[in-house]
């Protein structure tokens, strides 16, 4: 099940990598290991996902790379930053 | 003026005994800070040490080894008192690069400028058996006395060495004299003279020629640098916050650094109203990056320089207007620094920039091919760069000649990568390439030829990783292409898009936790 902040997150993803469609993501995707964001394009996702997100504040030093690997353990962390419900 | 009117070791000597008293900030950190006075002590103190290392002919060069910590400041400044060439190197520095650049430079010691005082083992592990001196930095220490006695440096003696990409062999160490560096001392000043700022970015690294506009407009205003620790890059809010703290007024960065920092909307003139003065060096600056500055900082200034480390940071610079935003050209480099002239060749006006004059270095240590090529002449200095010239003198960038890429302002050749890679056992051929996204190179791909698995391109990038320092490991390895792919002479775009398409085999190496960036 992809739950919406999934889906901004994988739209986030194919937006900053360029790539032609999220076909290939998926909640158990990688982002280190499978995309190869570094870690300033993890920070760039970051940002896109605060402007995708509203409801979103992240506190990048609260949001290190070594508390999530794949799209959905970041989704999880995502939605620990909300800052109301979100419909899932 | 130039640097012939300027005997540079009193150049240097005024500005040091201008910390003298000073207990103002020089340097801040997250979590440390050095004030001027300290910085003024504890590099006489160190200087007086240096002295005590055996001497050539020449003085040998000393290795400065760390990250962005206030103890950087006074190795720095013990070498200059002393006359020792300095070799800034980093935390990331592999192990056998370091030992590469000790030997290749025949160092005489290695100040360790970050970590804990009493363990050396990261460094020491690595020049096991060279028998060198491995000193730690004590801010603390006070000189025996108020002025060194070092020998007299002439203008062609050499102040410091910076060591570039090549991964071939020996790494390659540039050369820059105290001439060459009192005469870039002179130029920052003049370009920033109507600058209005009070502290100073701390964006580059300092194995990075850029630091220099960092450390001289910061050492010559006796203001603060407020250092960014590349392991905080994440966290680019703390460093805004700092930055705002700070009052920081100059911002001196890679175009790489500053889209990073636009990211976050707390960069902005609201948030940092003593941000006025924006420098560029290191990478083509971009129209995007300039009107995303003009936007979140209305009335800064935006300088754009450009320059090869063989030619001491920068040679050319201009103040970015509307105007050249609005022109259909990209945005020009700028025009010759005074005392510096730059001609085209073979046709004047377009083609190869050729560099002549007070900013042209020494050149490269022990490299007399290399050296004959690019050194045609004494203070002319080839570049590998194409540009393009107006008839006012004014310059644009418009690439390399060879295959020598940017990626985050550090200069990488793709040629070299390749080799390296060839020679591995079991390799047929490989190809690297840039990997880039919206026209900026990001990381390297590399297209691995032979019977290879992802386990063996996994093996393969980490053995690279073992040998290179990690902004010259490609991230995305491909291997076994469609058959009848062959390498082509010249790689296409749709060839490498097939390839990546097509490969059996992917591997992403992740350079886990470290920093690419410059």
């Amino acid at each position: 099940m992809t739950s919406h902040i999934d889906t901004q997150i994988i739209d986030a993803i194919v937006e900053l990598l360029d790539m032609d469609d999220g076909s290939s993501i998926t909640p158990d995707t990688r982002i280190e290991d499978d995309l190869g964001l570094d870690s300033g394009l993890l920070l760039e996702l970051f940002m896109a996902l605060e402007e995708r997100l509203p409801a979103l504040e992240i506190d990048p030093s609260e949001l290190r790379p070594e508390q999530f690997s794949t799209v959905q353990s970041l989704s999880a962390l995502i939605a620990s930053f909300m800052k109301e419900d979100v419909p899932a | 003026m130039t640097s012939g009117q300027r005997d540079p070791q009193a150049l240097l000597r005024e500005i040091h005994r201008g910390f003298r008293g000073n207990l103002g900030d020089a340097y801040r950190t997250a979590t440390a800070s050095l004030s001027f006075d300290t910085l003024y002590h504890g590099a006489l103190a160190l200087a007086e040490r240096l002295q005590t290392l055996p001497s050539g002919a020449t003085p040998r060069p000393v290795l400065i080894w760390g990250h962005k910590d206030p103890r950087y400041m006074i190795a720095y400044w013990a070498c200059l008192l002393a006359g020792r060439p300095l070799v800034p190197t980093e935390r990331d520095t592999p192990p056998e690069r370091l030992r590469q650049i000790v030997q290749g430079c025949d160092a005489c010691a290695v100040l360790v400028a970050e970590g804990d005082p009493a363990d050396f083992t990261h460094v020491s592990g690595a020049l096991q058996d060279l028998e060198l001196p491995i000193w730690g930095v004590d801010p603390s220490l006070m000189p025996a006395a108020e002025a060194i006695t070092a020998p007299p440096v002439t203008s062609e003696d050499v102040a410091y060495i910076m060591f570039s990409s090549g991964t071939l062999g020996q790494p390659k160490g540039i050369q820059v004299s105290y001439g060459n560096l009192a005469d870039f001392i002179l130029w920052q000043q003049a370009l920033l003279k109507d600058a209005p700022f009070a502290a100073v970015s701390g964006n580059i690294r300092h194995c990075f020629d850029v630091s220099l506009f960092e450390l001289w407009s910061a050492w010559q205003r006796c203001c603060p640098i407020t250092a960014l620790n590349h392991a905080d890059f994440a966290n680019s809010t703390a460093y805004i916050e700092r930055l705002q703290a700070d009052g920081v007024g100059l911002w001196v960065s890679t175009p790489s650094i500053t889209r990073l920092m636009l990211r976050n909307r707390r960069f902005n003139g609201e948030r940092l109203p003593a941000l006025r003065t924006f420098l560029f060096c290191g990478e083509a600056l971009s129209k995007q990056v300039v009107e995303a500055l003009f936007e979140r900082f209305p009335n800064c200034r935006v300088i754009n320089t450009y320059g090869p480390t063989e030619c001491t940071v920068a040679v050319t610079s201009l103040e970015i207007t509307r105007a050249h935003l609005d022109a259909p050209q990209d945005l020009p480099i700028g025009y010759a620094r005074s005392g510096t002239t730059l001609v085209a060749t073979p046709d004047p006006g377009h083609g190869e920039i050729e560099i002549q004059g007070a900013s042209v270095g020494l050149g490269y240590l022990n490299l007399p091919e290399k050296q004959a090529a690019a050194f045609p002449r004494p203070k002319c200095y080839r570049t590998g760069d194409r540009g393009r010239c107006t008839p006012e003198g004014l310059w644009y960038f418009e690439g390399r000649i060879d295959r020598e890429i940017k990626v985050q302002g550090v200069r990488i050749d793709l040629d070299d990568i390749e080799a390296h890679i060839r020679r591995q056992p079991g390799i047929e051929d490989a190809v690297v390439e840039p990997y880039v996204l919206r026209g900026e190179p990001r990381a390297l791909n590399a297209y691995v030829f032979g019977q290879h698995t992802a386990t063996a391109l996994q093996a393969l990038a980490e053995q690279m990783a073992r040998d290179l320092p990690p902004y010259l490991v490609p991230r995305f390895w491909y291997a076994g292409f469609e058959s009848g792919l062959n390498r082509n002479s010249k790689i296409d775009r749709a060839w490498l898009a097939e390839a990546a398409k097509t490969a059996n085999h992917r591997h992403v190496h992740s350079h886990s936790g470290t920093e690419t960036l410059s």
